[in-house]
């Protein structure tokens, strides 16, 4: 896990559903190769859409490192 | 990115709505209540359910008229002393106080909550930082499921969305908008749509200046738009007006995040700056916010001396507040407590907003702009300090008056070769061996934006603005180098951003006063000139050459004309 990036995924939690990507208002994140949700563009505005929306609560919102 | 070149889909609607933010979504329903039988499209940079400024919803409705309680008249006066300072059309306040309540209503109906009384009446509190009569504009509402409440208003009616799709460019003949363009960012796709009325409900411009953490996304306003409607509706041939007038607010240092008003007002709290002297700020003059601007010092915002009451609070606010999350995470990863430690104050960068601002699409109270079949309402449009309340009301206006354009007129021909054209000057630079990635681009880009036009501006400074601005016309854009379709949309955006940037610069050169305080403070002239300067500047493309050209229009007062 990148500990620069603002948005944590647990990946034992997240089930790959997609919803996160689905429907990230900046259209950072993407499932990668194990069908698990990662934070793939450094554009996140912290806005929290994702925690909202995650049926599993697999995510954790950081600030991005610049804004820490 | 495969090298093909794709084919640019053509599909067909009556009312074609760019941005499926709070305005767009509005549009969208009340142009389908009006006219169940039209076909109404909404085309989303990304996914409608969260998207736009309210993606994580708002925690007030900040102009509403309630009968009994305040009055629009109050409101038009209100927002000229706080706000535009005489440069108003007083037309387009009154036209949103009047309708304000019957939208609250409309909202509540869908499941949004005000804050009653007892008696069940509203709370109404202050809007405007200083005390006008009449002031009790500002509604708490519990609205940070705003947008899935909104969205499934637009599924319920079955009203076609295309996500995921960024607006490219607008359709049009300079005499009349019959489309749009676009592609989809995840896909590659390109898709042309062609319409009888087209709604602009594409928001702001964010991502402007820099923000002090120097994170790209680190903006106060929401960073997916980067001016994407007032570039658009510009090279359509639309007027636009108030590019002069820059959001420039202090904020949290690097969260980016307002402390929130209501403690100022409720609470004891104390400002000071590296000298331990006040300052005022939020609920200070115009003077005020320069002196602080221009003294460069940082500040600070002192808790440690309220009571325990008094903190918890206003860690209330701040914990329900739609910006709740950045905010928890600030406190938590900085390890910082207000009983103790003081919160950094700074102004911020600055953006071209109307929700906060004065800038945007020139509109009258029908929301149609100067082209014909073109409509704009929320951030995009210029209905200064309109806030959420204003997206709503004119989203709402938009959607019934592209209805009744739509209804009495076909759509164009679709010329082919023109957006054949566009798609391939857009896909250029997936096809460079080597060349500049977009965000290091648009971080060149917006260092030149928060060094010269940002005020303190002066007329050298904004000549020189200009001169990058034609080099990176000339030189820079044709160095973009992307390698995925997202970062095709950010090469897209990054044109968008340099757009408002002449805009804002032009507009600012031409306005030799200041009348704004921090939003377009000129060092050459620092004073307010009304006997020159009561008037808007407003910008349009000039066809045949291609160039920006200026011009002055006057104010619009409700009293002048209801007398003659």
């Amino acid at each position: 896990m990148n500990s620069t990036m603002s948005v944590e995924i647990d990946m034992e939690l997240c089930n790959g559903c997609g919803i996160c990507v689905e429907i990230c208002p900046l259209d950072c994140l993407r499932l990668n190769e194990h069908e698990k949700a990662f934070l793939k563009y450094d554009e996140c505005w912290y806005c929290g859409s994702c925690t909202l929306e995650c049926p599993e609560d697999a995510i954790i919102l950081r600030l991005p490192y610049l804004v820490r | 990115m495969p090298s093909e070149k794709p084919e640019t889909k053509i599909i067909e609607t009556d009312v074609l709505i760019i941005g499926g933010g709070s305005a767009g979504c509005m549009a969208a329903i009340a142009a389908h209540d009006a006219a169940p039988a039209l076909d109404i499209t909404i085309l989303e940079k990304a996914n409608i359910k969260r998207s736009g400024t309210l993606a994580t919803g708002m925690d007030a409705l900040n102009v509403v008229a309630i009968p009994g309680l305040s009055t629009p008249e109050d409101y038009v006066k209100g927002v000229d002393l706080d706000h535009t300072h005489g440069v108003i059309d007083e037309d387009l306040h009154f036209v949103l106080a009047e309708k304000s309540f019957a939208m609250l209503k409309k909202l509540e109906e869908w499941g949004v909550g005000f804050e009653k009384d007892d008696t069940g009446q509203y709370v109404g509190t202050p809007n405007f930082y200083g005390s006008y009569p009449g002031d009790k504009f500002c509604i708490p509402m519990a609205g940070l499921n705003l947008k899935p409440i909104l969205s499934r208003q637009v599924k319920k009616r079955k009203i076609k969305v295309i996500n995921h799709t960024i607006t490219t460019s607008l359709l049009s003949d300079y005499k009349r908008v019959y489309g749009a363009c676009g592609f989809n960012i995840r896909n590659g796709k390109f898709i042309a749509c062609l319409a009888k009325a087209v709604i602009l409900a594409a928001g702001g411009c964010g991502r402007f200046g820099l923000p002090s953490s120097g994170y790209l996304y680190g903006t106060f306003d929401f960073p997916g738009n980067a001016g994407d409607g007032y570039s658009m509706a510009y090279r359509a041939g639309a007027k636009l007006r108030g590019f002069e007038y820059a959001q420039h607010f202090a904020e949290i240092k690097k969260l980016n995040v307002p402390l929130g008003k209501e403690y100022d007002m409720e609470f004891d709290t104390k400002l000071v700056n590296e000298m331990g002297e006040d300052v005022k700020l939020h609920e200070g003059s115009d003077d005020d916010n320069v002196q602080a601007l221009l003294s460069g010092q940082t500040m600070y915002e002192k808790f440690s001396h309220l009571p325990e009451e008094a903190i918890k609070q206003i860690e209330e606010i701040w914990f329900a507040s739609e910006r709740k999350h950045p905010i928890i995470s600030f406190f938590r990863e900085r390890g910082m407590d207000i009983r103790k430690d003081p919160v950094e104050i700074g102004f911020e960068e600055i953006a071209l907003c109307s929700g906060h601002g004065s800038t945007g699409i020139k509109v009258d109270t029908d929301t149609a702009t100067t082209i014909k079949g073109l409509y704009a309402c929320g951030d995009v449009a210029c209905v200064p300090s309109q806030y959420l309340t204003g997206a709503f009301v004119y989203g709402e206006i938009a959607g019934l008056s592209a209805v009744a354009y739509a209804k009495k007129c076909d759509t164009e021909k679709i010329d082919l070769q023109t957006i054949q054209n566009q798609a391939e000057m857009i896909l250029a630079c997936t096809d460079r061996a080597e060349g500049v990635n977009p965000n290091e681009f648009e971080l060149k880009l917006r260092k030149l934006i928060t060094e010269y036009l940002t005020p303190p501006r002066s007329a050298e400074k904004l000549k020189t603005a200009l001169k990058w601005i034609k080099r990176f016309r000339n030189e820079d854009v044709d160095l973009l180098k992307v390698e995925d379709w997202h970062e095709l949309s950010k090469a897209v955006e990054v044109r968008f951003i340099l757009d408002c940037a002449e805009m804002t610069a032009r507009s600012s050169l031409e306005r030799n006063e200041t009348r704004w305080g921090v939003s377009d403070y000129r060092s050459d002239f620092p004073e307010r000139d009304d006997e020159n300067w009561l008037k808007f500047v407003d910008l349009e493309m000039d066809h045949d050459s291609g160039e920006m050209v200026v011009s002055t229009n006057p104010v619009v007062r409700r009293e002048k004309k209801e007398a003659k």
